[in-house]
């Protein structure tokens, strides 16, 4: 037998032993066999939480809370009983280092409970996924914090812990009014209370005061453009406007004009609705003239603002300290508005869950309840949190302190002025499948402008976002 | 005790076949197949890998339902509670609503309307306790669940929002803001009441037909243990793969990249090769060991490198070009210029291992004989032509092969540069028009399906194609080069 038929027949008799395994496991997952392992199954329905006997205190905050809840505080702040947690962030290095400082000042007040924390988890989300499917609840977070919309995807999985199920409603009563209700409600999915918020975030306009020549920032799109049509000057490599192009950052010219990408509340799609295309129109016919249109990437827009060859920039919060080291004088505001309609930025509201891991363990559950309470709550937290990482409070004493220091936080009240205008992104994990369509059909865009200019480009507005709303509507349907 | 049986154990023999063919199952039969039968399923976010939440809702499935049945009265008197409690809200809400329509910026009152607010907080949260309650689990349904979610969110985030934003961060009301206040605000009053209405409506209907309240709150658990398991879904994926245009356009450039990247890896090492196994230059050795160094480099930086030095504007080469050229060279928004790059830097890559091949041939090819050829006159690219050329080709080939392969899976190049794009408008004749990134290769196509889209299983079947086809590959390129030509050794 010549050397071929020696390893092509085992080959074809591998690949078909594999096939007909493939399509064995493959019908079996047609009519999936539950496990039952546990003979008293763990309810949907909400347990009714232990009766309220006593408060609590936290920074300015007073909260009823279960008499066990508050007798387990009590222990743990004397040191009478040890619980480890396990607290993961995914931030960046000037962050961690703050939060880190919030860790230990928790730790020193509540000596009984011991704070891991892991300030630059990459890919998190799937960490703790992979954690909890694995059951490996000692070393996978037990509470973590990111942007509200992880929220649905989180909790219609099961992996983060109903603190509806726990806390009864005189404790959920008194927490709503502690918070802004934007914020307070992002971290409700379908009725229950799963998270609670400890910052916000949304993109606003920053001009370099210097290259205005003024301190009044622009509030009309009308000023801007002005601005813009004066600095524009591509021959050496000066531009109006430095703006990151994409779905999310370009969000505020759909809500000028009533367009949306997803309505949560009614469920339907909008990429396509008129307001959305009008946003896109005037992003193309009125926004792209004056920009550097090459290269739409965060690094290439916010090196042409940093580098002063644009006298404003539209980005968000995480860029200023980037931002600081290069343009001394500069100032944040809200987007301007447009023909008298309020540009609506996404928001993000930073919400701190506990997980399912923590809640095999009763008083490691109340151990990260307690955590996510005394760091929303902790007002000297949250001026922390201001003063060195420049945080968006949403505690309502940690607004009306940066009301009544806006002159000391003269960025953060910016962002938090442009944060009043901001829609909140939505929760629902359907938004993942918006994001894609979305974003193609804009670098398309971008692309026709940059090759066939601007006229060709607004042509094509309507085709491409009929299209992309098809394939999100598509992907609905599963 | 035999000599064999002494040397050769039979219980070591058996532990090691057991010891392999258990290693062998774990990490190859087993996760071949699984990705086999990923491709046949609807995997996706939710399904592929399903959190605590399907475990909890198949064990006490049976439960809730006991629970529906046995607490029926509970149930009834609480939804009429909560029908009650919705009405004052709907009274709350028309009373914030006129005192916003009918108010000045004097006449407003900053303590009417919190207190309108606590009212109407404190009672939607009464509704949500009963709705959430152990013993009255009226959330279970959707049509009770749906409208009172979306009334509290919409209150919270477009009415309570932007009069709390006002309050916090300027303490009056001006009249811009009672202008935007009746602009956005009464809208969304006013589908708050429509929504409570839907949830009066729902609540109603609890007593009247309860049969019916149950039937639905089971058939949505059921739906979301539906949506929480994975279905075999036969040929789907690559029904949907195949009429997506995107797909074989992905298939044409991902063929055109390997014909142009291959010829240009292998002529560049060839070359190397032959210009440094020259006596006449002076210090080759540590030369070729630098012209090793892209194998030395991680991918991950020597591509962001790449991107760093062609990116429009900034990277030196494209201000070069554009300087002497007049040419705008633009890895984002040019499909042409981004595959150039493409083919320079896979060629970056790879040139080290085809040097190294060529120049292993190259040295064992007899000294004499070139000596010989030059001798005769025969000038230095007569010789490589004639001579070396010939007598390499068997290596060079087989290097050729072995790159052919990595270019048809090219992956980390695009995605590093500029993720496969720039995006266009993509028609092949007998496929709809769409969208996509024009130079999305077939591994990069399959990963954003995974990575973008979420959809596991149309990604599984992309690689399943391309399984198949560089099997088609490897079986042509064996037939060339074991069948047809003389074997080696």
């Amino acid at each position: 037998m010549s050397i071929s038929y020696r390893i092509l027949i085992p080959v074809a008799i591998i690949i078909i032993i594999l096939i007909l395994l493939g399509f064995y496991i493959a019908y079996r997952g047609v009519t999936p066999t539950p496990t039952v392992t546990t003979p008293t199954p763990t309810p949907t329905v909400t347990p009714t939480p232990t009766p309220i006997e006593k408060t609590i205190t936290i920074g300015a905050s007073t909260i009823r809370v279960p008499g066990e809840f508050y007798d387990f505080i009590g222990k743990v702040k004397r040191g009478e009983l040890t619980v480890t947690i396990n607290f993961w962030t995914s931030m960046m290095p000037f962050e961690v280092t703050v939060i880190d400082k919030i860790v230990k000042d928790f730790m020193r007040e509540y000596p009984g409970v011991k704070v891991n924390y892991r300030g630059t988890v990459v890919n998190m989300k799937e960490a703790i996924k992979a954690g909890i499917i694995a059951g490996d609840v000692e070393n996978t977070a037990h509470v973590f914090t990111w942007a509200h919309d992880w929220t649905g995807e989180m909790a219609d999985g099961g992996f983060i812990v109903s603190l509806s199920k726990y806390l009864p409603r005189e404790t959920i009563e008194d927490l709503r009014k502690q918070y802004a209700s934007y914020a307070f409600s992002a971290g409700i999915y379908k009725l229950e209370l799963y998270a609670l918020p400890w910052a916000a975030e949304s993109i606003a306009l920053i001009c370099n005061l210097d290259a205005l020549g003024t301190t009044r920032m622009p509030t009309k799109f009308s000023e801007l453009e002005e601005i813009m049509r004066n600095w524009y000057k591509p021959r050496i490599n000066y531009y109006g406007l430095a703006w990151q192009i994409d779905p999310y950052h370009i969000y505020p010219l759909v809500t000028a004009f009533r367009g949306f990408y997803y309505d949560e509340d009614k469920d339907t799609v909008g990429v396509n609705s008129p307001g959305t295309i009008e946003g896109f129109k005037f992003l193309l016919g009125r926004v792209f003239p004056y920009m550097y249109t090459g290269d739409l990437g965060h690094e290439a827009q916010l090196t042409i603002f940093e580098e002063g060859r644009a006298p404003c920039i539209i980005t968000g919060p995480w860029n200023i300290p980037r931002i600081r080291e290069k343009v001394k004088n500069f100032a944040v505001g809200p987007i301007p508005e447009i023909d008298g309609y309020t540009p609506k930025p996404f928001s993000g509201v930073k919400l701190l869950w506990v997980t399912k891991a923590a809640e095999a363990d009763k008083n490691r559950l109340y151990a990260s309840i307690l955590f996510i309470l005394w760091f929303t709550l902790n007002d000297d937290a949250i001026r922390t949190l201001m003063d060195e990482a420049g945080f968006i409070p949403v505690k309502l004493t940690a607004i009306d302190y940066l009301r009544a220091n806006a002159q000391r936080y003269p960025v953060i009240f910016g962002f938090a002025s442009s944060l009043t205008n901001s829609i909140p992104m939505p929760k629902s994990l359907k938004m993942a499948k918006v994001w894609g369509p979305v974003s193609e059909a804009l670098s398309s865009l971008i692309t026709t402008y940059n090759e066939r200019g601007r006229e060709a480009a607004l042509d094509q507005v309507k085709p491409l976002l009929d299209e992309a709303q098809s394939k999100i509507l598509e992907a609905f349907k599963g | 005790m035999s000599r064999e049986r002494l040397l050769y154990p039979l219980r070591v023999a058996v532990i090691l076949i057991a010891a392999s063919i258990i290693v062998y199952v774990a990490f190859s039969i087993f996760p071949i197949t699984y990705s086999i039968y990923i491709a046949f399923t609807d995997a996706n976010a939710k399904n592929i890998a399903p959190g605590p939440r399907l475990k909890e809702l198949l064990e006490s499935r049976d439960t809730i339902v006991k629970t529906l049945v046995d607490n029926k009265d509970i149930i009834i008197s609480g939804s009429a509670k909560a029908y009650s409690t919705v009405s004052n809200i709907i009274v709350d809400l028309r009373d914030l609503r006129s005192h916003i329509v009918e108010s000045t910026p004097e006449t407003i009152s900053v303590s009417k309307i919190t207190s309108i607010k606590d009212s109407i907080d404190s009672k939607l949260l009464e509704v949500k306790s009963i709705v959430l309650s152990n013993e009255t689990p009226l959330h279970l349904n959707p049509r009770i669940r749906t409208p009172l979610d979306r009334a509290m969110r919409v209150i919270d985030y477009n009415v309570w929002k932007p009069i709390e934003s006002i309050l916090l961060l300027r303490l009056v009301f001006t009249s811009e803001d009672l202008d935007m206040l009746r602009r956005e605000v009464i809208p969304s009053i006013d589908y708050i009441i429509v929504s409570l209405d839907e949830l009066q409506l729902a609540l109603k209907s609890v007593g009247e037909d309860y049969d019916g309240f149950v039937e639905k709150a089971v058939s949505d658990i059921d739906r979301e243990i539906n949506e929480l398991t994975l279905h075999f879904i036969g040929l789907d994926n690559f029904r949907k793969l195949f009429s997506d245009s995107r797909f074989p356009y992905s298939i044409l450039k991902t063929i055109l990249f390997t014909a142009t990247s291959v010829p240009l890896k292998v002529i560049v090492g060839v070359m190397l090769a032959w210009v440094f196994s020259s006596e006449a230059i002076y210090g080759r050795r540590m030369l070729r060991a630098l012209l090793l160094l892209p194998w030395a480099i991680p991918v991950l930086l020597s591509v962001t490198t790449w991107r760093i030095l062609f990116t429009p504007e900034r990277g030196f080469i494209p201000v070069y070009i554009k300087s002497y050229f007049g040419i705008d060279f633009n890895i984002y928004g040019n499909e042409w210029h981004a595959f150039i790059l493409y083919n320079i830097v896979e060629m970056w890559l790879a040139y080290p291992f085809v040097m190294t091949v060529t120049m292993a041939a190259i040295a064992s090819v007899p000294r004499e004989l070139v000596e010989a050829s030059l001798v005769d006159g025969a000038s230095f690219i007569e010789v490589f032509r004639r001579i070396i050329l010939p007598l390499i080709m068997r290596p060079v080939t087989f290097a050729a092969i072995l790159t052919t392969g990595a270019s048809l899976q090219v992956f980390m190049v695009p995605l590093l540069i500029n993720n496969g794009g720039p995006a266009k408008t993509i028609s092949l004749p007998g496929f709809t028009p769409a969208t996509g990134y024009s130079n999305e290769m077939l591994i990069l196509y399959g990963y954003n399906r995974a990575w973008l889209e979420q959809d596991y299983g149309l990604s599984a079947s992309v690689f399943l194609v391309v399984v198949s086809i560089l099997l088609v590959y490897a079986i042509a390129w064996y037939y060339l080069v074991y069948k047809r030509g003389p074997r080696y050794g």
